[in-house]
C-alpha cells in the first residue's frame, strides 16, 4: 500500500508494528543541549517523539525549533501544533517552514488557554490575548490540503504540495462522553491519519469508548494510540483524577501505589501493566507515552514492556 | 458609656439609620440621646433597613458624618423577608467602597435587633462610636452644613 | 445590554488629578440596568469621589447628570449648558457614550469611568454572563441557538475542547458551563445531534472587527 507522506511513524503503523511514540518537552530556555540530551536519553526507545507547543501556555522553545532538533539528532519528531497562539497565517507559514526543514508528522490541538499557565507555579502569560482563529479540526484540515490539494486555506495554491503525517488528540471521557467519539469522527473525517489518546488509567472504561470508536469505523481509518502517562507518584495520580480534565483513575489504583515499598518499581509495574492492557484492544495500534518531567523512566518501561528494539523499516 | 466618650479625641457625629420595627414601641432614641452627655447622633427612621440605597450611605459620609450605622431587624424577622438582608449586602459593598477610598470601613457599620430599647440602641451607637474614633474626624467635616 | 463595571477609583482618581471641575455623566440605558452607570451609580460615584479626593487633600467639584443614551446625539445635546463650566467630562456610559461625548465636545477631555465589558444578558439578578461578540457572522442555527465564539474560552467551533470538567464547567472557569455540552445536550434533545457531525468551516472573521472598522450603510434611511 501507497504510503501518503512516508514517515517512519506512518510505515509502522502500515506495517502493522504497534507504535511507540514518547512526548519530549523543550525547555523553558533556548539552549538546545537539553533537547539533544533528551535525544540521547531516547533514542531507539520509540518510533516517533512529540513535541509539545507551549504546552500549559507557558512559553518554551518552539515545538517547530524543538522538533528540528530532534530531527538533526536522527530522531522523528511529531511537532504538535495549537491554535491557541497562532493564526490561519502562521500555522500555515510555520507548516510549510516545518516541512522545508524535513519535519513530517504534526499533531493538531486546541492548546491549553492561556490561563493555564497561571494555575501552577510559573506565572505564564494569562493576560496574553489568544487567537484561536482556527479550531483543531480545522487545522487539520488545513493540513489536508496543503498536503492533498497544495492549496492553502484561503485558496491560493502552492508551488507544490506539503503533505504531512497528520495527527489528532482524542479525550474520549470528558464530558459530553457521547459526543467524544463523534468529535473523533470529525476529526478523521478532517482528515486525521494517527490519534493520541488523553491518558488512559482506567482500561476497561477506555476499552468501551474504543468499542464505539470500533463500531463507528473509526478504528480502520485512523490509528488510534492509547496515551499512557507514568505515575510518578500516588498523589500525581490524586491530582490527575481531581484537576486534569478528561482523566479518570481508578480509586485502586491510587491506592496501589500509595502502599507500595518502593514507588518507582511500581510506577514502572502499573505502567507496563496499562500498556499491555491497553495492547490488546481491538484497535489501538500503538502506545503515546508522557513521562513528565521524568523522560529518564521511560528506556527501562519500553523495555521491560517487551517493545524493544522498535522495528527497523524498509 | 460616659466616661468612653470623654477618653476620645473628638466626639464623632453619628448618623443612624434604623428600620421601624427593630425598637420597641414607645421607645424615643432622640429623646434618650438627650440624656447622654457627648454622644452626637441623628436618628433617621425607615420603614424597613432595605430602603437604604448605597448612594444614600455615601452621600451622608460625604457630606460629614463621622459615622453611619444601619440597624436592621434580625434575619428572621424582617417584615419583608429579605430586607435586612439585602441591606446587609448593600452595606456591605459600601464598606469596600469606603475601604477602596481608604476611608476606613468602620465608618459604616450594620447592626440587627429587635424589641430593642433606647438604652441598648444607645450601646449599639457608642460601640460605633468608640471605632469611629479610632479612625479620627471624617476628612469631610465641614464639607455641608450638618 | 452592553455590560460594563466601575474602574477602580484609584484609576479614577488619578485621571481627574488635574481638574477641578468635573461632569459625571450616567447613561440610563444599558449601563443602568447592568448597575454600572445609571442614576444610582452617579449618584454613589459622585459623593465617593469627593471623599476619595479628600482623603488625598483635594478638593474637586462634581456636576452629574444622567441621559436617556450617551450614544444619541439628540441626549447628549442636554449637557450643552453644563460643558462651558467644567474642565473633564467623567462618563458612566459605554465605550460608546464615551466617544459620543468626546467626540461632541472637543474641548473638554472625556474619561471613561466604566470597563465596558461585553453583550451580555442577566440571567439572575446580580448576575450577568456574556452572549454575543458581535462577529458579524451570526453562526447561531448551527449551534442549536448557543454561541461558541461569546460562549466558549477558545471560540471552537466544531465541539468542545479537552479540557471540560467532569461536571460539565469550563476548564478556564468553574462555575461557568461548558458551552459545547450545552450544545450538544440541545441538539440530543432535538434529535439532531448528527447536525453536529459536519465540519465547521474556519470562520470569515472579516465580518467582524478583526476585518477593519465596521460601518454599516442604509441608503433608505439616508436624508
Amino acid at each position: 500500500m501507497r504510503l501518503r507522506v512516508g514517515t517512519r511513524l506512518e510505515n509502522i503503523l502500515q506495517e502493522g508494528h504497534f507504535a511507540v511514540t514518547v512526548e519530549v518537552g523543550p525547555p523553558r530556555g533556548a539552549n538546545p543541549d537539553v533537547m539533544r540530551k533528551k535525544a540521547d536519553l531516547l533514542r531507539g526507545c520509540a518510533d516517533a517523539f512529540n513535541v509539545t507547543d507551549n504546552q500549559t501556555a507557558v512559553v518554551r522553545m518552539s515545538s517547530l525549533g524543538g522538533a528540528k532538533i530532534l530531527l538533526d539528532e536522527g530522531l522523528e519528531p511529531v511537532m504538535q501544533m495549537t491554535v491557541r497562539d497562532r493564526n490561519r497565517i502562521a500555522l500555515q507559514s510555520d507548516l510549510l517552514g516545518a516541512w522545508a526543514l524535513g519535519l513530517r508528522n504534526c499533531l493538531c490541538i486546541s492548546g491549553d488557554h492561556q490561563k493555564a499557565g497561571a494555575q501552577g507555579k510559573l506565572k505564564g502569560h494569562p493576560g496574553a490575548k489568544n487567537v484561536y482563529d482556527v479550531d483543531s479540526i480545522q487545522l487539520i484540515s488545513i493540513l489536508k490540503n496543503l498536503g492533498d490539494k497544495a492549496v492553502q486555506e484561503g485558496g491560493d495554491s502552492l508551488d507544490e504540495p506539503a503533505p504531512f503525517f497528520i495527527g489528532a488528540a482524542w479525550t474520549p471521557f470528558a464530558p459530553p462522553e457521547d459526543f467524544r467519539v463523534i468529535r473523533l469522527a470529525k476529526k478523521i473525517k478532517a482528515g486525521a491519519d494517527f490519534i493520541q489518546t488523553q491518558a488512559v488509567f482506567d482500561v476497561a472504561r477506555f476499552k468501551s469508548s474504543m468499542e464505539k470508536a470500533h463500531k463507528m469505523g473509526l478504528t480502520e481509518k485512523a490509528a488510534i494510540l492509547a496515551g499512557i502517562i507514568v505515575p510518578k507518584s500516588a498523589g500525581m495520580l490524586r491530582y490527575m483524577n481531581n484537576n486534569v480534565p478528561g482523566v479518570d483513575v481508578p480509586e485502586d489504583l491510587i491506592k496501589r501505589l500509595k502502599s507500595a515499598k518502593d514507588t518507582q518499581t511500581e510506577a514502572v509495574k502499573i505502567t507496563i501493566e496499562l500498556i499491555e492492557a491497553v495492547r490488546f484492544i481491538p484497535g489501538v495500534k500503538g502506545v503515546h507515552l508522557q513521562a513528565i518531567e521524568a523522560e529518564e523512566m521511560l528506556p527501562e518501561i519500553i523495555k521491560k514492556a517487551g517493545l524493544l528494539p522498535r522495528p527497523k523499516i524498509a | 458609656m460616659d466616661s468612653k466618650i470623654d477618653k476620645g479625641k473628638f466626639e464623632p457625629e453619628m448618623v443612624v439609620l434604623f428600620c421601624q420595627h427593630c425598637m420597641g414601641k414607645d421607645e424615643d432614641p432622640k429623646a434618650a440621646l438627650n440624656k447622654i452627655s457627648g454622644l452626637k447622633a441623628e436618628f433617621l427612621i425607615m420603614p424597613c433597613s432595605s430602603k437604604v440605597e448605597t448612594s444614600h450611605m455615601v452621600k451622608i459620609l460625604a457630606d460629614g458624618a463621622d459615622g453611619l450605622l444601619v440597624v436592621g431587624c434580625k434575619t428572621d424577622r424582617c417584615r419583608f423577608l429579605t430586607g435586612s438582608t439585602m441591606a446587609e449586602k448593600r452595606v456591605d459593598y459600601a464598606r469596600g467602597l469606603l475601604d477602596e477610598i481608604r476611608m476606613g470601613v468602620d465608618r459604616l457599620r450594620m447592626e440587627r435587633g429587635e424589641e430593642l430599647s433606647c438604652l441598648q440602641m444607645m450601646a449599639l451607637v457608642q460601640s460605633q462610636a468608640d471605632a469611629v474614633r479610632a479612625l479620627g474626624p471624617n476628612p469631610m467635616k465641614g464639607a455641608k452644613k450638618r | 445590554m452592553i455590560i460594563g463595571e466601575w474602574k477602580p477609583i484609584e484609576e479614577i482618581v488619578t485621571m481627574l488629578d488635574k481638574h477641578k471641575n468635573v461632569l459625571l455623566v450616567g447613561c440610563a440605558t444599558c449601563m443602568a440596568e447592568c448597575s454600572a452607570g445609571g442614576e444610582k451609580e452617579v449618584e454613589t460615584l459622585a459623593p465617593l469621589l469627593r471623599m476619595a479626593m479628600k482623603v488625598k487633600g483635594r478638593t474637586i467639584n462634581i456636576y452629574t447628570k444622567t441621559l436617556e443614551r450617551q450614544c444619541e446625539w439628540e441626549f447628549i445635546e442636554e449637557l450643552t449648558p453644563i460643558i462651558p463650566k467644567v474642565e473633564a467630562v467623567l462618563s458612566l456610559a459605554c465605550g460608546i457614550g464615551v466617544q459620543a461625548i468626546a467626540e461632541r465636545f472637543p474641548e473638554v477631555r472625556v474619561y471613561p469611568g466604566v470597563n465596558t465589558t461585553s453583550l451580555a444578558i442577566r440571567e439572575e439578578p446580580g448576575l450577568w454572563a456574556v452572549r454575543c461578540e458581535a462577529c458579524g457572522d451570526c453562526m447561531l442555527a448551527e449551534t442549536f441557538g448557543l454561541c461558541p465564539i461569546a460562549r466558549c474560552a477558545k471560540g471552537l467551533l466544531n465541539g468542545p475542547c479537552g479540557g471540560t470538567r467532569n461536571d460539565g464547567k469550563c476548564e478556564v472557569d468553574e462555575n461557568v458551563d461548558c458551552v459545547w455540552k450545552l450544545i450538544v445536550e440541545r441538539a440530543s434533545a432535538c434529535g439532531r445531534i448528527e447536525d453536529l457531525m459536519n465540519i465547521r468551516k474556519a470562520k470569515q472573521w472579516s465580518h467582524s472587527s478583526h476585518g477593519g472598522q465596521k460601518r454599516m450603510l442604509r441608503e433608505d434611511l439616508r436624508p
